[in-house]
């Protein structure tokens, strides 16, 4: 068994348990700081985490719909992709998962206003990952303790 | 000859992509991260003052970048000669704004 931290961390409303993690693709390798979200069932990358991956974002404008803090995104699915996560004891945890989506919103051309909130959504971990590994989430939001623990 | 730092970034990214990073140069991307996110999360209050409504870039438990949109923010990172994804990149939501995933 290993257990992986998160830090709940505070924002303006209140705090949100998050993990980080890295993305190992053929295309792309990146560090994400995403929110551990148990009401979402899929990981997905946020709009601003899929930039920085440079991957070709205007021809990736298909997949499923998803609405998400009030706007819409095509969900598309960049298939299986390799996880790295630090544990608590300093060791590299190497995990897959069978396939990753990129928010990519549906709107073409934003206002700079629409663009700002999109700015804002996280990356999220969803119950996805948690199934496929059989992870274990742990969260005290009372005393700002939360971790992910392997079998 | 003058070069662009940003084509400089992708020549770079060109020769990574046949050469993935070690374990232990990515245990180390993930400590600094981890870092840096609980950095975030303890100083909150007073970046959210100073950086109201903006995407921020962090390394090493400091600021290096900010700007209105991601968008804005990799251009600007980019013309750095930064590597945003081996950054950590967070937003200050505008105030009276609450995400609800």
């Amino acid at each position: 068994m290993a257990r992986i931290p998160c830090v709940v961390k505070k924002d303006r409303d209140g705090y949100r348990p998050y993990v980080t993690f890295s993305i190992l693709q053929p295309k792309f390798y990146i560090t994400v700081d995403a929110c551990v979200d148990t009401g979402s069932p899929v990981t997905v990358l946020s709009p601003r985490d899929a930039l920085t991956t440079r991957l070709p974002l205007s021809a990736m404008r298909s997949g499923p719909t998803s609405s998400l803090a009030g706007f819409t995104f095509f969900r598309h699915d960049i298939g299986p992709v390799g996880l790295r996560f630090r544990t608590e004891d300093d060791k590299l945890l190497s995990v897959g998962l069978s396939s990753l989506s990129v928010l990519v919103p549906t709107k073409t051309h934003m206002d700079k206003e629409t663009q700002k909130m999109i700015g804002i959504i996280p990356s999220l971990v969803g119950t996805d990952l948690l199934r496929e590994q059989r992870w274990k989430f742990h969260y005290d939001p009372a005393g700002n303790e939360s971790h992910l623990e392997t079998p | 000859m003058a070069i662009c730092p940003v084509s400089i970034i992708y020549l770079l990214h060109f020769f990574a992509l046949g050469m993935q990073p070690s374990d232990s140069e990515i245990l180390k991307d993930l400590e600094r991260a981890q870092k840096d996110t609980q950095w975030f999360s303890d100083h909150y209050e007073e970046l959210e003052k100073k950086y109201d409504s903006k995407i921020l870039a962090l390394r090493d438990q400091a600021i290096i970048e900010e700007a209105d949109s991601a968008e804005e923010l990799v251009s600007k990172l980019e013309a750095k000669g930064e590597d945003p994804a081996l950054l950590l990149i967070e937003a200050i939501p505008p105030k009276g704004v609450t995400l609800i995933l």
